[in-house]
């Protein structure tokens, strides 16, 4: 199953869903924000439910390796086609004991869980307000697809691709890529070449 | 998180494996994994790490005790512990034997970036106090004479006060204990530095070789005298002059050189128009001269006047603290020209060398650190490898013969040892690979000899 565009040409896009019930307002936010920061089509799209086998009783948290395997399972393009699934449920990967997102380098989908975004105890008990919390969330977005890009962490710590492992870090980030990390998120247009690419060689 | 580091993940379970590698790779650290202690080991011996996560709880060898073994054998590595449960014991166990820290499992994502962040700042600290010990080290050391023992201290302080002085010197020490180094060394500290400083070996040469190189000649003075020549007593000029093994010179040629250093002027071979020179003395010798002088085969007054100032150089086996510091100089010395990277010698090597009685003293000891590297095949050197080191000792001591069945004995066991690589046997025998071919062809040995 291709996306094709007008032309009838395979385009590079991004989809968002949600796994399990998520704020529909919230997608739409992060599919803007992808648009806007790597102009990139993105599009909100109709999620699924959480898949139980995912869930791991003895820590009560999903497992986001088995999450990320349970989205590229439903989808057979990969290089195109990129997933960011938003989800609401606590997520960990085995040495973590939760983490806010988690995406393989060049991989189909990546996984945003809001879980411990809005749970800022160390600051001053104040409740997140929507906004910031959105904020967060396209922040974690943004720098897990970046990894679907194949985009390792960034060393300029006024730049998405760095490494934010606390509420403080990613709030300490601004909205941005540096201009080299700018510089290796794919264009549509270099993706339509890509793919023809691909397509003489198959 | 800035520098690269080279990182390994100990843990039986592969999900655990696999989430640190992971991990790593998004931050550009270079990451393998190993599932369990002696695969890790096997790891170690091939390559070499910055940081090792070890899982406190595995099947066979534990956490702990891997632990134990990096630590000993190499320390520069970080290990980081992880455990499953709370236990306050393990953790204090694994810190007592060096562990840089430890995570319990789960840990949160910051806890890891914490973890990271240490480690990064010890091997920081590490390489500035690798600078600064490289700073200490030239102050342990006198030019290229390397030593921290007493002993040898007590040389190093000797020489600058010897070299302001124009009195002559006698070095006594056994051969590879580093006598023309020291003679250099005091050429060096003199006024005459930045004159020539000429080394002669006394003993390989015959007398009247060593008196036309060291007086010159005129034309004619003798058969296929050509030309006259300058000897080394002129050319020197201002300069030092350094006899080595000067217990081989012959009475006669004593004589004549006792005459030269109260006259301070030479004739040439075949001359009667004396020439002045000005030269300082610095004499070496391997054997004591005492019985010389008693027979009668050293002059009294010659070896009052070489050795105005005594220097004893003490054997390597009279210092072995000294062992590691020149086996550290050595191994970088030779890592360098080989470009092999063999980068340390595992404790319980060391161990050895330092049991070892280095007859051959400094000398053996260089060339042993050469031929371990050469050899080597992994970044650190094991007792194995200088395996070479303890069966020759019993045999030098024991076996006689001719030089040349010493060689023949020796070619071929070096041979045997190394497979019958020509290459490599060559480079262990210090000479090259077309020599060794024809040593081969003329002692007639066959790769599979009943002798071999």
């Amino acid at each position: 199953m291709k996306v094709r565009s007008e032309k009838g040409r395979p385009r590079l896009s991004v989809q968002v869903v949600p796994l399990g019930p998520v704020d529909d307002r919230l997608l739409r936010v992060v599919a803007a924000n992808v648009f806007a920061l790597c102009q990139l089509p993105a599009r909100v799209a109709k999620g699924g439910p959480l898949p139980s086998s995912a869930y791991a009783p003895q820590r009560q948290q999903y497992d986001a390796a088995a999450l990320l395997k349970h989205l590229d399972g439903q989808r057979a393009e990969a290089t195109l086609k990129k997933t960011i699934a938003v989800t609401a449920v606590d997520i960990f990967v085995p040495i973590f004991s939760y983490v806010f997102g988690e995406a393989r380098l060049g991989g189909a989908s990546a996984l945003v869980s809001i879980y411990h975004l809005s749970d800022d105890l160390g600051k001053n008990a104040s409740k997140t307000t929507a906004a910031e919390l959105y904020l967060r969330a396209v922040k974690v977005a943004l720098h897990e697809l970046g990894h679907l890009f194949s985009m390792p962490h960034c060393e300029d710590h006024r730049c998405l691709m760095h490494y934010a492992d606390s509420l403080e870090a990613i709030d300490g980030t601004p909205l941005q890529f540096c201009r080299y990390c700018r510089a290796e998120i794919p264009s549509v247009e270099a993706s339509v070449e890509a793919s023809i690419e691909a397509s003489t060689e198959s | 998180m800035q520098t690269q580091m080279r990182t390994m993940i100990v843990d039986d379970e592969k999900i655990i494996r696999e989430a640190f590698l992971h991990w790593f790779e998004k931050h550009g650290h270079s990451a393998v994994a190993a599932a369990s202690g002696p695969q890790a080991l096997a790891k170690l011996a091939s390559q070499s790490f910055d940081l090792i996560f070890v899982d406190i709880k595995m099947p066979g060898m534990d956490g702990i005790e891997l632990l134990g073994h990096i630590k000993s054998d190499y320390p520069e590595t970080a290990v980081v512990i992880i455990t499953a449960y709370a236990s306050i014991e393990s953790a204090i166990e694994a810190m007592k034997r060096g562990a840089t820290d430890y995570l319990m499992k789960p840990f949160r994502p910051d806890q890891l970036s914490l973890v990271m962040e240490k480690v990064r700042q010890q091997k920081k600290f590490a390489s500035e106090y690798d600078y600064v010990k490289g700073r200490l080290e030239k102050m342990t050391r006198f030019d290229n004479i390397i030593g921290q023992s007493p002993p040898m201290q007590k040389v190093f302080e000797l020489i600058p006060e010897v070299a302001q002085s124009d009195a002559a010197v006698l070095l006594i020490g056994e051969t590879g204990t580093g006598k023309e180094l020291i003679a250099r060394a005091i050429h060096a500290k003199s006024q005459r530095a930045n004159l020539p400083f000429i080394a002669i070996n006394c003993g390989a040469l015959t007398e009247s070789l060593l008196e036309s190189e060291l007086f010159g000649h005129e034309k004619g003075a003798f058969t296929h005298a050509g030309q006259s020549r300058r000897g080394f007593l002129e050319i020197v000029s201002g300069g030092t002059l350094f006899f080595d093994e000067v217990g081989e010179i012959s009475r006669k040629m004593q004589m004549d050189l006792l005459r030269v250093l109260e006259e301070k002027s030479i004739y040439r071979v075949g001359s009667s128009t004396s020439i002045p020179v000005d030269f300082r003395l610095v004499s070496a010798t391997s054997q004591a001269l005492g019985e010389k002088r008693r027979d009668g085969s050293f002059r009294e007054d010659f070896y009052y006047r070489i050795g105005v100032i005594e220097i004893n150089i003490p054997p390597l086996r009279d210092r072995r603290e000294d062992v590691p510091l020149l086996v550290d100089h050595f191994l970088r010395k030779y890592g360098q020209e080989t470009t092999k990277k063999v980068e340390r010698v595992t404790s319980e090597a060391l161990e050895s060398l330092l049991r070892y009685n280095w007859p051959g003293n400094v000398r053996e000891l260089q060339n042993a650190i050469e031929r371990a590297v050469v050899l080597s095949r992994g970044p650190s050197l094991d007792k194995d490898d200088f395996s070479f080191l303890i069966p020759t000792t019993g045999r030098q001591l024991r076996e006689s013969g001719t030089l040349q069945e010493r060689e023949k004995a020796y070619i071929q066991q070096v041979l045997r040892e190394n497979d019958w690589n020509i290459t490599r046997s060559a480079a262990v025998l210090g000479i090259n690979r077309v020599t060794l071919h024809k040593k081969i062809k003329r002692f007639g040995f066959e790769r599979r000899g009943a002798d071999l």
